[in-house]
């Protein structure tokens, strides 16, 4: 893991670096910014020197721990990811639980009950959240959810006001991550679902399942015992790559709902070149999708015996 | 009597038992709704190839009387924000998104089959490279490439091209497993250990032998990357790596409706393609699933 | 998974958003009971409440901004628009800016020497910081001395550089300003390096509070929680609760120095562009800057009125004529393409600038023929300019006159040598309307004859853009920009050739001779002042270095309960004490 890890980091930081711009380029308000505060801070941030200097600073401070100080905010960067983490790890959490319950509920009943009505809406349904990107469809949602019913808010974390700690404010954060985590899980959601449902019509078909049909097996035991265990592989394995992903993956989400958390702050940091901030999210990104393809390795053996046994 | 035996054999003779693939095409045939995904997909990529002279509108030129109008004779899907026809971009979109679609999926998969393939055969140290190599593209991020790679090839090739390219090169790692699984299992059947023994060279076994018992995976698999890919190009453009505005496609069209005003307001600006992108994904899919079946001698339906 | 497991589950899913979406009901409703309900008006002389248009206590006001802010609640580190307005309701400083964008004493007055260069403030007496502690000079010297150390790291050392002894403190050579003397407690005396006419509005004039700092290094403050948790300000609201990148809430200071606020609070939403026109419909937000697409949507709104002001900022096309030499500090005019003036002045006549406006800005924007916002009282009138109507005929007149006509019969002129005559026209990425922009921009030049393309195919990526025009990449020929000038009516900074903002790299004498001399000594007299940007506007018109689009109109969306807001060219917080809602 650490042999890609570094050479990953090589990679990120030159690509960094050559994207056009640095940190200092977005300063174009004449009113306040001086050419020559530029030309200082440049110097100051090291900016100027070689790029493999710039490098092997970054490096050693990342090593023992530290990531640097965000140009944009002026705080520390471990700082600043301490205060977003949370949330984006509530909202990835909350948003794998919904898209696997629902996954779950809506792929077996299509599976079991495949080309009935019931089936072709859950598909049509699906293949439109598949085509909808991801920020229509939370526009869409908010208008509808949030404006028209006021089911939901349209924004932010939390409510303001209330004190960390108590019920409510705990009722208020969950009430907050439904919505984004409802949108974010929707192409998921829809994916697995179909995937599912064609895993587990595909088991329904095998040569095993007759046998057990023959045997005289209850349909209910087939179901559960048989098929459904079967078809539920792949799927668990989705989850370790899911896991990987909880940090990066909900981007247009966090913009969009101005929820914040890594992902807009990913964004930001490519934007103004903040280059501490980007680099430390990268490197976190990457350890966790190296994280969750260990996890869907693991996963995949506990599931299916077959490969526990190599 | 002679005559008798003279039609059997003759029978016999004519009557050629049907290859895999001529199952598979007649299967597939049958399958009303993968037929109908087809149809669909065809007619799709025929009347985007035919833009230029069916969609005649111009697509560039600004109209300043004629802006964000409802549909109406002259203009069947109405007008955009910069006074343009919406079914004419709609179609010229097609053209580039499905390009879009279709190079990136034949660049992955020729990628991915190459590296998955040789590596799962020959195993061994060139599979633990190959694999470390692929790992660390999965890992590659892949918004910083984008900026560099337009900022680098700014001018000198268009935007699309661009986008193709880094898709291409980030996105065959999926491929590459799913090739590299199927022919470690294959390569252990007796045909192959056979066609070793007589000395058959490396590149021939992969060639003739390995690719096609692997080529009904890889095409169900191409099938769903062109859905990923079309979807992808839509994401990307919200961002503002997408294809350049003044290209049209049904990304950047379908991107008008993060204005709460147009979103509302003004559907005929982002529900024809939205509703193209879906039947598309929609027929990509049912053709996927007749594929699938198609190859699966134990479905019949 | 058993399936009654998994249908426990689903429902236990679908039970906990019912009861979320319940909850917010019963929170909904403590929102809406608190303006009006309001325990301090007990304390506090009643306003009359029979008359509907006198302003009474009470009641929280949302107000959002699109973007998150960076967190800095002490002024002198921000720098990004949306902490600015942020500090517009928590901050105050020694003077303010007047409708005119001319400077008047807000908390200090002052008196001129001599010799122009040493201004003698007095600071009014009885002014409380959020905590209590009294207002001092000792506070305002402490923040220029700040800004002036050389561990400082905002932007703002422009603000101090002009005071003498403050490049010695800066480079680390002196522990004070020699320049600043706190003379007494309300007494405080400056002394510039040079006599300038903007010294004074240059000139940091937000203090800070020296007592509550005590104690904290100058390079640790941007971090401290002074700055980003517990700030204190001399504004009418002061901090109370910070939800990072989200919101910010704010209650009244009941000891504002020129009375107590009518609001109770304000809460400082961050909401995303696309929910602008439904948050104002549904009242979530009470006030917003809004942009020329929202208009539609809030037309039908009859819980929301959009207040217009003419704003100071403006958009050009730029035109390029040679580089920046770094080394003299100077552009370089070496690029010979545009050197005919004619061929600029026909540009000028042939864009349509009124439809681009009313197509990509709903109108809001007027037709701009000088650099200078009309705001200022410094602009020229417009009967010294010329108005550069629309007029293609004229365009393709002033052509054939300068020698650029169409030899090939192609439809596009070729220069008098009779080569070729292509331009690049380069605009940076953004909405879709950036988009049509520029091509309608492109369409009117290429229809008078001259053959102009996108620059590299397509819009640039924004940060791609500014490198180019920062480095002087050679494909920029034509650029769209705009500029937000701010109060202060000096264009140096944008037009002199030493300038680095000039991204045309526009050299003119007369043009610096002209910016310099409305600058001098001479210039204290406001006349003078006027009639020396007079004669350099007229000159910029006529030489046509760019082309001056349009002024924009800046756009408020403002819920009708909310009264009292006063609106001016640099914005919608003038005087926030003063806002109070009728319900």
């Amino acid at each position: 893991m650490i042999p890609i890890l570094f050479l990953l980091s090589v990679v990120v930081f030159a690509l960094a670096k050559a994207m056009p711009g640095d940190a200092l380029s977005g300063e174009i308000d004449p009113t306040k910014t001086d050419p020559q505060y530029i030309a200082e801070m440049r110097e100051r941030l090291g900016y100027n020197d070689p790029i493999y200097i710039q490098y092997i600073r970054w490096l050693t401070g990342f090593i023992q721990g530290d990531f640097g100080k965000s140009f944009k905010y002026k705080m520390p960067v471990s700082d600043l990811i301490k205060e977003r983490i949370p949330n984006t790890l509530f909202l990835g959490v909350c948003s794998l639980v919904i898209t696997y319950i629902l996954a779950f509920a809506m792929g077996i009943y299509s599976g079991k009950h495949p080309y009935t009505i019931g089936d072709n809406a859950i598909a049509t349904f699906n293949y439109i959240a598949l085509a909808i990107p991801i920020y229509v469809a939370a526009i869409v949602s908010i208008y509808f959810f949030s404006f028209k019913l006021g089911w939901f808010p349209s924004t932010g974390s939390v409510d303001i006001g209330l004190e960390k700690g108590t019920l409510d404010y705990w009722i208020s954060r969950f009430h907050h991550v439904l919505l984004p985590a409802l949108v974010l899980g929707a192409f998921n959601t829809a994916s697995y679902t179909q995937f599912l449902r064609n895993d587990i019509m595909d088991n329904s078909r095998k040569d095993f399942v007759r046998t057990a049909r023959a045997k005289g097996t209850s349909e209910k035991a087939i179901y559960n015992r048989h098929i459904l265990r079967n078809s539920i592989i792949p799927i668990v394995t989705f989850l370790g790559f899911d896991i990987g992903s909880i940090l990066g993956g909900a981007i247009i989400t966090e913009t969009i709902f101005t929820y914040p958390g890594i992902g807009q702050l990913f964004l930001n940091s490519l934007n103004f070149r903040d280059y501490a901030v980007f680099m430390a999210i990268t490197m976190m990104i990457s350890f966790m999708a190296l994280l969750g393809n260990l996890i869907a390795d693991l996963l995949y053996g506990v599931v299916d015996p077959r490969i526990r046994l190599e | 009597m002679s005559t008798a035996t003279e039609t059997t054999r003759s029978l016999a003779a004519r009557q050629k038992s049907p290859s895999t693939w001529a199952i598979a095409a007649r299967k597939f045939r049958k399958n009303r709704l993968a037929m109908a995904g087809l149809s669909f997909i065809l007619l799709i990529v025929i009347l985007s190839f035919l833009a230029p002279v069916i969609a005649t509108q111009d697509i560039t030129r600004v109209h300043f009387d004629q802006v964000e109008k409802k549909p109406s004779v002259e203009h069947w899907l109405g007008t955009d924000n910069n006074g343009r026809d919406v079914l004419t971009r709609l179609i010229h979109g097609g053209r580039i998104s499905l390009t879009i679609g279709f190079s990136c999926v034949a660049l992955v998969i020729l990628i991915g089959t190459l590296i998955g393939a040789v590596s799962g055969y020959y195993g061994g140290k060139i599979d633990g490279l190959l694999m470390r190599f692929t790992d660390f593209v999965l890992l590659f991020p892949f918004l910083p490439f984008i900026i560099v790679i337009n900022a680098i090839f700014i001018g000198k090739i268009s935007g699309v091209w661009s986008l193709i390219i880094v898709i291409s090169l980030l996105g065959w790692p999926g491929t590459a497993r799913l090739v590299r699984g199927k022919v470690l299992a294959e390569k252990e059947n007796e045909y192959i250990l056979a066609a070793v023994s007589i000395g058959t060279k490396p590149y021939k076994i992969i060639l003739k032998h390995l690719l096609p018992n692997v080529l009904s995976v890889v095409i169900v698999q191409a099938s769903l990357l062109l859905a990923a890919f079309i979807v992808a190009e839509t994401a990307l453009t919200f961002l503002g790596f997408g294809v350049p505005q003044n290209i049209p496609s049904w990304g950047n069209m379908l991107s008008e409706a993060r204005n709460s005003n147009v979103l509302r307001n003004k559907p005929w600006m982002w529900v024809p393609p939205a509703t193209v992108i879906t039947l598309t994904l929609l027929s990509i899919n049912f053709m996927g699933e007749g594929l699938k079946d198609a190859f699966n001698p134990k479905s019949s339906r | 998974m058993r399936k009654s497991l998994l249908l426990l589950l689903t429902l236990l899913l679908a039970f906990s958003m019912l009861l979320a979406a319940c909850g917010k009901d019963k929170e909904d409703n403590a929102q809406t009971d608190e303006p009006g309900v309001t325990d301090n008006t007990e304390n506090n002389p009643p306003a009359t409440t029979e008359d509907p248009n006198a302003p009474k206590y009470g009641g929280v006001v949302y107000y959002a901004v699109d973007a998150e802010p960076e967190g800095f609640f002490e002024p002198g580190f921000y720098g990004s628009a949306v902490d600015s307005e942020i500090l517009a309701f928590t901050t105050e400083s020694m003077f303010k800016t007047g409708d005119d964008l001319k400077t008047y004493p807000n908390l200090a007055e002052w008196t001129i020497s001599e010799d122009k260069k040493t201004y003698t403030f007095k600071i009014k007496q009885g002014v409380k910081w959020h905590n209590g502690d009294e207002l001092t000079a000792e506070d305002w010297a402490y923040a220029l001395e700040v800004l002036a150390d050389k561990d400082y790291i905002g932007p703002r050392y422009e603000n101090v550089k002009y005071i003498q002894g403050a490049e010695e403190k800066h480079a680390g050579k002196a522990d004070h300003i020699s320049g600043v003397k706190v003379i007494d407690p309300y007494t405080l005396e400056i002394t510039f390096s040079e006599v300038r006419i903007n010294n004074l509005e240059n000139l940091w004039s937000t203090p800070m509070p020296k007592k509550y700092y005590e104690g904290i290094a100058v390079k640790d403050l941007p971090e401290h929680e002074k700055v980003r948790k517990n700030p204190v300000g001399l504004g009418p609201f002061k901090v109370k609760n910070i939800v990072p990148g989200e919101s910010v809430e704010l209650v009244r200071f009941d000891d504002y120095w020129q009375g107590k606020p009518y609001l109770d609070g304000v809460i400082v939403k961050v909401i995303d562009s696309s929910l602008i026109a439904g948050m104002l419909q549904n009242g979530e937000v009470d006030i917003m800057g809004i942009r020329p697409a929202n208009l539609e949507e809030l037309s039908s709104a009859d819980n929301v009125r959009v207040e217009e002001a003419q704003g100071v900022s403006y958009s050009y096309i730029g035109i390029d004529f040679g580089h920046y030499d770094h080394e003299k500090g100077q552009a370089v005019m070496d690029n010979p393409k545009f050197q005919n003036k004619q061929l600029r002045q026909a540009m000028m006549y042939a864009l349509n600038r009124q439809a681009l406006i009313d197509t990509y800005l709903n109108g809001k924007a007027i037709i701009a023929n000088s650099p200078i916002p009309s705001v200022f009282w410094t602009r020229a009138p417009e009967s010294e300019l010329n108005q550069y109507e629309y007029n293609p005929e004229k365009a393709k007149q002033l052509l054939e006159e300068a020698g650029y006509k169409d030899i090939n019969g192609d439809g596009f002129v070729e220069d008098p040598d009779g080569q070729p005559f292509k331009i690049n026209f380069g605009h940076y990425a953004g909405s879709s309307a950036f988009e049509g922009r520029a091509q309608a921009i492109i369409q009117n030049l290429r229809d008078v004859g001259l053959d102009v393309q996108l620059m590299t195919g397509s819009l640039v990526e924004f940060n791609t853009y500014n490198d180019m025009k920062d480095n002087d990449d050679p494909q920029l020929e034509l650029f769209f920009g705009s500029w937000y000038t701010g109060s202060d009516p000096d264009p140096t900074g944008l037009w002199a050739s030493t300038a680095l903002w000039n991204h045309g790299r526009w050299v003119n004498e007369e043009s610096d001779a002209l910016l310099k001399e409305a600058l001098s000594e001479k210039a204290f007299d406001d006349n003078y002042r006027k009639d020396i940007y007079v004669r350099w506007q007229k000159l910029f018109n006529d030489e046509v270095p760019a082309l001056i689009l349009w002024e924009n109109t800046d756009l408020y969306g403002i819920n009708k309960r909310l009264q009292g807001v006063h609106i001016n060219a640099l914005g919608a917080q003038n005087d926030v004490h003063k806002w109070w809602i009728s319900e």
